[in-house]
């Protein structure tokens, strides 16, 4: 059996380098291919394999028999080309010096092969372990976790199986000091050492978790938690004093979080994890504590993160910094699970950056939805007053159209009485006219009444006319020349020769012109 | 300043509730009474939307990282 032969081999390499002496001072080459051509399960089977005596049996039996015991289970799954099959030794030199320089044909091994080679002799490293939870990661089927070592800060990759760790009955916390039982195995794709492991016990409190839980009591006993303590925050800050990173999803949270609500917000930079956390927060919440009085509110905020991340958060001179900060202080620190002492002293607490902007912004949403609640429900109430109002007016309108109507009724009498009255005008008037027709020839007639006086006045006109009457005045001697029928004025009128007619006033003479002088 | 604004802001939705409350309990309502009621709560909305109204933020840092003093 190769394997074997070889498992024990390496196995007989390493026993004598812990005990610092020849591998062959261990076992002999003889002994080990006795072993792995016997494959005794008892010890009893062991003493009967050449060059095993009692001492070696006491000694090294249990080793020999679990190797012997696995190599079954597992046969044929590794081989060490360089180491193996070294057993055509001759059996019996009991104190042959060495392995003999033939054995090592070619050492080099393939890195998948080398891997094998150490997962073989990793299998028989099976151990129990004590240290902090670091870090957890649950999956459906395993469970990876890694412990740290409280003094140096070493830390061991661990897995378990799902069934395994739900039957331990232990829930793996940060922080949680436990025992861990088994065996050592390199992943071969990554080349990376996981503790996988078959039992968890709690090992009683992680260091941390022991102060954390120290200090708090300490708090307690001297009433920083105290509700009474707590101040409430103000309803409507408008000057916000920031303790954060730069860095990181918290700020980013708070600031989106936040909304538009036109505040200024000052940010103190500060590492929120490692050595220099405590350091930088404390310099940031005393910045503050100098500038009271030109902030509202005081927000504290980081990420959620294991109990070694928020360390700085349950250092006792941060805690008491911000338990006597003047500012009222909101803290959101991590989630419920790993509450802070920074937290708890903090006028309030919430789990995470983003619950700390909502609580910051919940009032002033409040007050707009007040704002237009009041709005409308002043508008309704005042509503339904007026239309109360309304309907009793409605009742002294309706009196009030009720009267106009009598008015209008009147109204319309008026009207038709008014017509009746202008259609009784529009007669007198055509009856008028007719009237005045009438008139006019009456007036006739009575022009013909008057005609007799006219001539009376006429005649006594003609009389007075007939004073300068043309003839008359022949009558005068005077005469009227005419020639060619035309009546002369000018002696230009005639011309020698010429026949006049000379009226007088009796009768006329006619006469011809002998000579014109002038 | 920061407090004047913000106590004024406070107190005007004091008020304005208690002109809701106001309404809210009349059986009935006074008609000259409410229309000066309501003439009231309009200045306080007004007021009160005013400082409400939606605007960015200032975003400031204070002290630089690195620039501490011990």
């Amino acid at each position: 059996m190769a394997d074997l032969s070889s498992l024990l081999r390496m196995w007989r390499a390493k026993r004598a380098s812990q005990e610092g002496v020849e591998p062959y001072r261990v076992l002999t080459n003889a002994a080990l291919d006795g072993i792995a051509e016997r494959k005794p399960l008892t010890a009893d089977e062991l003493m009967e394999v050449k060059g095993i005596k009692d001492a070696k049996c006491r000694q090294y039996g249990k080793e020999i028999l679990e190797i012997v015991g696995r190599s079954g289970a597992g046969s044929g799954h590794l081989s060490f080309p360089g180491v193996a099959r070294a057993g055509s030794a001759p059996a019996d030199y009991p104190d042959e010096p060495e392995d003999t320089p033939k054995e090592a044909v070619d050492d080099t091994l393939s890195v998948s092969r080398f891997l094998d080679g150490l997962n073989t002799e990793l299998s028989g490293m099976a151990a129990r372990v004590r240290g902090e939870v670091s870090s957890v990661d649950e999956r459906d089927r395993v469970v990876y976790f890694s412990i740290k070592d409280a003094a140096d800060d070493s830390m061991l990759n661990c897995l378990i199986f799902r069934w395994q760790y739900d039957v331990s009955g232990v829930r793996l916390r940060e922080g949680d000091e436990i025992i861990v039982e088994g065996v050592p195995e390199i992943w071969k794709p990554m080349g990376k050492l996981s503790f996988k492991v078959g039992t968890i016990e709690v090992a009683g409190e992680g260091a941390l978790k022991k102060a954390y839980d120290e200090l708090y009591r300490k708090l307690e006993s001297e009433g920083a938690f105290a509700p009474e303590r707590k101040r409430p925050l103000p309803e409507f800050p408008e000057r916000i004093a920031l303790i954060t990173s730069e860095q990181g999803a918290a700020i980013g949270d708070f600031l989106t979080n936040l909304g538009r609500l036109g505040v200024k917000v000052d940010l103190y930079p500060s590492s929120v994890e490692g050595k220099r956390a405590v350091l930088e927060l404390l310099r940031a919440v005393k910045y503050f504590r100098t500038k009271a009085d030109l902030y509202d509110i005081l927000v504290v905020i980081r990420g959620g993160g294991s109990i070694e991340s928020l360390q700085a958060f349950n250092t006792e001179a941060l805690v008491r910094a911000i338990h006597e900060s003047e500012i009222p202080v909101i803290a959101g620190i991590g989630h419920e699970k790993d509450v802070t002492l920074a937290a708890l002293v903090a006028d309030r607490m919430v789990s995470t950056p983003t619950a700390v902007a909502r609580t910051i912004r919940e009032p002033w949403d409040r007050a707009r939805q007040t704002l237009i609640q009041s709005e409308r429900t002043i508008v309704s109430s005042f509503e339904g007053a007026l239309s109360e109002s309304s309907d009793r007016l409605e009742k002294s309108v309706g009196t009030f159209l009720g009267f106009l109507e009598g008015v209008s009724d009147r109204f319309e009498r008026a009207k038709s009485a008014l017509g009746s009255k202008l259609s009784m005008l529009e007669y007198r008037l055509r009856e008028s006219s007719t009237q005045l027709e009438g008139m006019t020839r009456r007036i006739g007639e009575g022009w013909k009444n008057a005609d007799k006086d006219v001539r009376e006045r006429l005649a006594r006109a003609e009389g007075a006319l007939r004073q300068y009457d043309p003839n008359r005045v022949l009558s005068l001697g005077y005469a009227i020349v005419r020639a060619q029928g035309r009546v002369l004025s000018k002696v230009s009128d005639v011309s020698v020769g010429e026949e006049l007619d000379i009226r007088l006033s009796d009768g006329n003479v006619t006469a011809e012109v002998k000579s014109v002088n002038r | 300043m920061t407090q004047e604004k913000k106590q004024s802001l406070g107190e005007s939705l004091k008020k304005l509730e208690e002109i809701v409350a106001w309404f809210e309990s009349q059986e009935e309502v006074d008609v000259e009474e409410g229309l000066a009621k309501v003439k009231a709560g309009a200045v306080l909305v007004k007021e009160s939307r005013e400082k409400l109204k939606e605007a960015e933020n200032e975003f400031e840092i204070v002290k630089k990282e690195l620039e501490g003093e011990e």
